[in-house]
């Protein structure tokens, strides 16, 4: 009638053997999944099977070490003047399943941004981001004007003669190496937009003519390819008289349209000064138009419908970028991976592989 | 065991660990590089403690196996059990950083909410229900004796109605043995001579078989109308109306029978509530504990 005492151990015996059964068939096939701390990402899962692939050593709360991770990832300093270098593991936090293991919390670099330090003592960022908050103002904003040297309106062009923004600003292919964006990061190869070129852009609607009885059009090249060809054509057709004046009109109002005319060289011939058009605004940080093309150029870029100077800085400031990326868990994400990448790809230097497949799968 | 001002000053010490534990996991939460981790140093402490606490509650079974232990007071034991037992849930979320991952995490996890709930609720089962049956089956027998006083009533109960319906030439001695399955027992009472005629005695005879011996054979079936209370009492009444008054000192001896058959079946489903929940309780408990320790082993290689 006393059954429950003998009940409860036949139970009791049943679970444990059940759990112990449950690890022993694992350890039977030499399966140490059950152990793990959470799922691998899909790039390590395939090395999960044995936690010594990566956990060479052990010990209580032992990290996987550097030297493990360096035997497949070649992962080069974020900085030469900073103090201390971070585990691997102290960004990239493994066992967590489907994460972006290369994009590491803010913690890990709020760790030294929060109150930074380099070895020389001098600062080129701020020294104390703890957050998106107190990021400053995008260096280029700051600059204050856009050192393009170009004239152009984008009132007159956009706002007035209604062309599109893309007329101008198709995006750029950064695999033919117009922007070279990091190739280790999540942006796309259409992240940033293509430098505008006179011939792409600018040559339809404004020929270099300068001459009346010659079509043919100046090219848009060096003053002295330009005066050889001018002086070309004319002589051709008898008007070598009109060489000098056609080119003073060529180079004071057709070029100086757009371009800055600097005084004569010693060749006699003026000179242009460089257009230096921005490919990449950010030199620290990784932008993509790709990841932001749902949304209207003007509402990001209001300058490009009004702007009339080409020196006016038509980067939206930070708190336009503020407006998604915020803390909240329905915005866009204000972590510093977002922007940034931590290691400084151009002193990658590969990796020498020494793993047989047998190695990594077994 | 009934949680009352006894346990105050466990009360007092859980909330306070509790309190230092939250305070000191909120900064570690939010700042420690990597984040929280169970394999962090302060996650490790948190499991060390956390486990250490359920390896305490778990001790509590040894106490018991071995009474005859004199280290510390049984209630001692069982408040511990009962404080620490809980506190062990926030400690190892804690070591976990409220997340299980990995399958034997995953597995750990399922039987901690499942050990520490049903541990709570039979708690609040030992808590409230032992009073109530004082008040339903006062007349509580320790549990193990029940299917000897059941044997015992059956045989008094067989022995009352053999005297009532002995024939009146009969000897002065009336005796019946009864074969009750576990034990013979024999009832002898000296017969009073009661005259009832051969149909009166009939009647008692095929009620007794009919309605009275099936129920006291097997007091927990629900269909027959001895088993609630109040039917009882209109059949008896009935019985009675129906019968001389010479028998009917003799009707309530079998009534009273069959009212302590019903404490007993009422004691005996107290006696489950009380201790079932320990058959999800105990066995998930040491599973838990086993798998525990495996996870700390690993953990230490690893």
């Amino acid at each position: 009638m006393s059954w429950i005492p003998q009940e409860r151990r036949v139970l009791t015996l049943g679970a444990v053997m059940l759990a112990l059964a449950w690890l022993g068939v694992n350890a039977a096939v030499r399966n140490q999944t059950p152990y793990t701390a959470g799922a691998l990402t899909p790039a390590h899962s395939f090395v999960g099977k044995s936690c010594v692939n990566c956990h060479a050593g052990g010990g209580i709360g032992a990290r996987v070490t550097d030297k493990q991770c360096a035997a497949c990832h070649d992962a080069p300093v974020h900085s030469v003047l900073q103090t201390a270098t971070p585990a691997c593991t102290e960004c990239h936090v493994e066992h967590e399943g489907v994460t972006r293991l290369a994009g590491g919390s803010n913690r890990s670099c709020v760790a030294c941004h929060g109150n930074l330090k380099t070895k020389t003592g001098v600062l080129t960022v701020a020294s104390n981001i703890d957050s998106f908050k107190d990021h400053p103002q995008f260096a280029a904003v700051k600059a204050g004007a856009d050192p393009t040297g170009i004239r152009f309106s984008h009132q007159k062009h956009a706002g007035e003669l209604g062309q599109k923004c893309g007329d101008c600003h198709p995006p750029a292919d950064v695999s033919q190496g117009m922007a070279k964006v990091d190739p280790h990061s999540h942006v796309s190869s259409r992240a940033l937009m293509a430098i505008p070129t006179y011939a792409a852009t600018c040559m339809t609607c404004h020929p270099l003519n300068f001459d009346g009885k010659v079509s043919d059009p100046a090219p848009h090249d060096k003053p002295a390819m330009v005066h050889q060809f001018v002086a070309d054509r004319l002589t051709k057709m008898g008007l070598q008289s009109k060489i000098a004046a056609d080119e003073k009109t060529l180079w004071d109002t057709t070029c100086a349209r757009c371009h800055t005319i600097l005084p004569a060289d010693a060749s006699g011939l003026p000179v242009v000064a460089a257009a230096k058009i921005t490919s990449r605004w950010f030199s620290k940080a990784s932008f993509d138009h790709a990841a932001h093309q749902e949304m209207t150029c003007v509402s990001c870029h209001p300058g490009g419908m009004t702007s009339k100077a080409a020196s006016d800085i038509l980067l939206p400031g930070i708190q336009v970028c503020r407006q998604c990326h915020t803390s909240a868990g329905n915005s866009a994400g204000d972590t510093c991976a977002t922007c940034h990448v931590y290691h400084d790809w151009a002193k990658e230097k590969g990796v020498d592989g020494k793993y047989m497949i047998e190695q990594m799968t077994d | 065991m009934r949680i009352d001002r006894t346990h105050r000053s466990w009360f007092i010490a859980s909330v306070t660990i509790l309190i230092i534990a939250t305070v000191a996991y909120i900064p570690y939460a939010l700042f420690y590089p990597g984040g929280p981790r169970g394999n962090s140093l302060p996650g490790l402490a948190y499991g060390v403690v956390g486990y250490g606490m359920m390896l305490f509650a778990g001790l509590l079974g040894a106490r018991k196996k071995v009474p005859i232990w004199r280290i510390g007071r049984a209630q001692t034991w069982m408040r511990g059990h009962l404080w620490l037992g809980a506190l062990s849930l926030p400690m190892i979320l804690f070591h976990a950083a409220f997340a299980a991952r990995g399958p034997l995490t995953m597995v750990m996890t399922v039987l901690l909410y499942a050990v520490v709930l049903s541990g709570i609720t039979g708690a609040a089962i030992q808590h409230f229900v032992p009073r109530r049956m004082f008040l339903t089956a006062p007349q509580e027998t320790i549990y193990e004796e029940i299917p000897n006083v059941r044997d015992q009533l059956l045989a008094e109960a067989s022995a009352i109605v053999d005297k009532l319906c002995a024939e009146p030439q009969a000897a002065a001695l009336a005796a019946s043995s009864l074969e009750t399955g576990r034990t013979t027992v024999a009832v002898v009472e000296e017969a009073d001579e009661i005259l009832l005629s051969d149909e009166e005695r009939a009647n008692v005879r095929r009620v007794y078989v009919d309605e009275i011996l099936p129920f006291l054979r097997n007091p927990d079936r629900r269909d027959s109308p001895l088993s609630v209370s109040v039917e009882a009492q209109r059949f008896f009444e009935a019985l009675r109306r129906q019968s001389p008054p010479a028998v009917h000192e003799s009707l309530r001896d079998l009534e009273s029978i069959c009212s302590e058959e019903r404490q007993l079946s009422r004691q005996r489903r107290v006696y489950f509530l009380l201790h079932g929940w320990l058959l999800v309780h105990v066995p998930l408990s040491i599973t838990l504990l086993v798998l525990g320790g495996i996870h700390a082993l690993v953990a230490i290689r690893y």
